[in-house]
C-alpha cells in the first residue's frame, strides 16, 4: 500500500528546485504545486490535457540554457504520450520530466486511468530517455532528486503516490494571462 | 506568391520556430523549410502538440508558426480554446484548405465546407491565401498576433503557392 502523499511528494521535490521552469500539468498537481510555493519560473495549465510536456518541449528546444522541469500526472502523460518520444527523438539535455503517478484522474472524482498495468517508466526507457528513475517513498525522492537534476536530460522521475488530495486547496489564482506573462518575463 | 517569397516574408517578419503536421498541399513549402540552415522545421506527432510545441516557443520569446492540413484543425480546437486563446499565445497557424468547394476525397469533405464556419464561431481571426496576394499580408496578419496577442489563421488552397 502506497503511503506517499501527491502534495508531500510535490513539496519533497520543490526543496531541490532551484532555477528550472516549471510547466505543471493542469489539475490538482498545478494547484498543489501552486499552494506551496508560487514561483515566477512557474507555467500553470489549466486546460489542454495532455499538452503541457510539449509546451516544455517547444520551450527547451528555444531556450538551450534554461532548465525545464515538466511536473507530469499519469493521466496528462497517457493522454499525450507520443511527448515521450518527441523529448527523446530531440534529446533534450535541458528537459526533466517528473510524473506524479496516482494511477487516477485526480481532479475528476479519482476514477482509475491505465498506469496501474501501464508501465510509464518502462515506456520513457523505451522511448530512449536518457536515464528514468522512479520513487514511492519521501526517503527514495530525496535520495533521487540530486541525480536526476545533475543528469543531462532528457530524464524521467516517475514518481508512486495514493489517491486524494488535499482538502480545499487553492485555485491557482493567477490568470492565464498572468500565466503568460510571468514566463514571457524571464526571456 | 512564389514559396521562396512567402518564406521570406515569414523571415522578414521575425517568425523563428516552426512546427507541423505535413499535407500534400505543403510539399514544397515543407522542402523549402528543409533547405533553409536559418530554418528548424520540426516534425510534430499530431497538430495538437505542434500548438503545444509552439505555445512553449512562444513563453521562449520565440514566434511561432504551425503547419497543418485542415483536418489537424479539429484536434488543435481544445488547445486553441482553453490554452492560445485565453492565455493570450499567439500562433500564425498555416492550415491547408483539403475538401474546398467539396471536391477532395471523402474523408476532407465535411471539414472542407466548415473549417471557415469553425473560425467564425470561435472567433478566431483568418485570412485565404490568394494568388494575387503580396507579402504585405503579413503585415496586418503580424498586428493580430503580435499587437493583439491573437492566433491568426491563414487558409492555403492547393495552387495557392508556386
Amino acid at each position: 500500500m502506497k503511503e506517499l502523499k501527491r502534495f508531500q511528494a510535490i513539496q519533497t521535490v520543490l526543496q531541490y528546485i532551484d532555477q528550472e521552469i516549471i510547466i505543471h500539468a493542469n489539475g490538482m498537481i498545478g494547484r498543489e504545486s501552486f499552494q506551496e510555493k508560487q514561483r515566477k519560473r512557474n507555467f500553470y495549465m489549466i486546460g489542454s490535457m495532455g499538452i503541457n510536456a510539449f509546451i516544455g518541449i517547444g520551450m527547451a528546444l528555444s531556450s538551450p540554457k534554461e532548465r525545464i522541469l515538466i511536473f507530469d500526472g499519469d493521466g496528462n502523460l497517457i493522454m499525450g504520450l507520443n511527448s515521450l518520444c518527441q523529448a527523446s527523438y530531440h534529446q533534450l539535455h535541458n528537459f526533466y520530466h517528473i510524473v506524479f503517478d496516482n494511477e487516477v484522474h485526480g481532479s475528476t472524482g479519482n476514477q482509475p486511468t491505465i498506469s496501474n498495468v501501464i508501465h510509464l517508466d518502462k515506456i520513457a526507457t523505451a522511448a530512449g530517455y536518457r536515464h528514468v528513475y522512479t520513487a514511492s517513498t519521501k526517503e527514495e525522492i530525496q535520495a533521487i532528486m540530486p541525480q536526476f537534476l545533475s543528469k543531462k536530460g532528457p530524464v524521467f522521475f516517475l514518481i508512486k503516490v495514493e489517491k486524494g488530495n488535499v482538502n480545499n486547496i487553492t485555485r491557482v489564482t493567477l490568470s492565464p494571462e498572468q500565466i503568460t506573462q510571468q514566463i514571457r518575463d524571464l526571456f | 506568391m512564389k514559396t521562396l517569397d512567402f518564406i521570406q516574408a515569414l523571415k522578414q517578419h521575425q517568425y523563428d520556430f516552426f512546427t507541423g503536421v505535413p499535407c500534400s498541399i505543403f510539399t514544397s513549402l515543407i522542402q523549402a523549410f528543409y533547405n533553409d540552415s536559418q530554418i528548424q522545421y520540426i516534425s510534430a506527432p499530431r497538430e495538437d502538440s505542434a500548438v503545444g510545441m509552439a505555445a512553449g516557443a512562444y513563453l521562449a520569446g520565440k514566434k511561432p508558426v504551425v503547419l497543418m492540413q485542415n483536418s489537424g484543425l479539429g484536434y488543435c480546437l481544445n488547445v486553441l480554446t482553453s490554452l492560445n486563446m485565453i492565455y493570450k499565445i499567439p500562433t500564425l497557424l498555416i492550415v491547408s484548405w483539403r475538401g474546398y468547394l467539396g471536391q477532395d476525397a471523402p474523408e476532407h469533405i465535411i471539414m472542407g465546407s466548415i473549417c471557415i464556419k469553425l473560425c467564425q464561431i470561435a472567433d478566431i481571426p483568418y485570412s485565404i491565401l490568394e494568388k494575387d496576394h503580396s507579402p504585405q499580408i503579413f503585415d496586418s496578419i503580424s498586428e493580430t498576433l503580435f499587437i493583439q496577442g491573437k492566433i491568426h489563421i491563414l487558409f492555403l488552397r492547393e495552387g495557392i503557392l508556386s
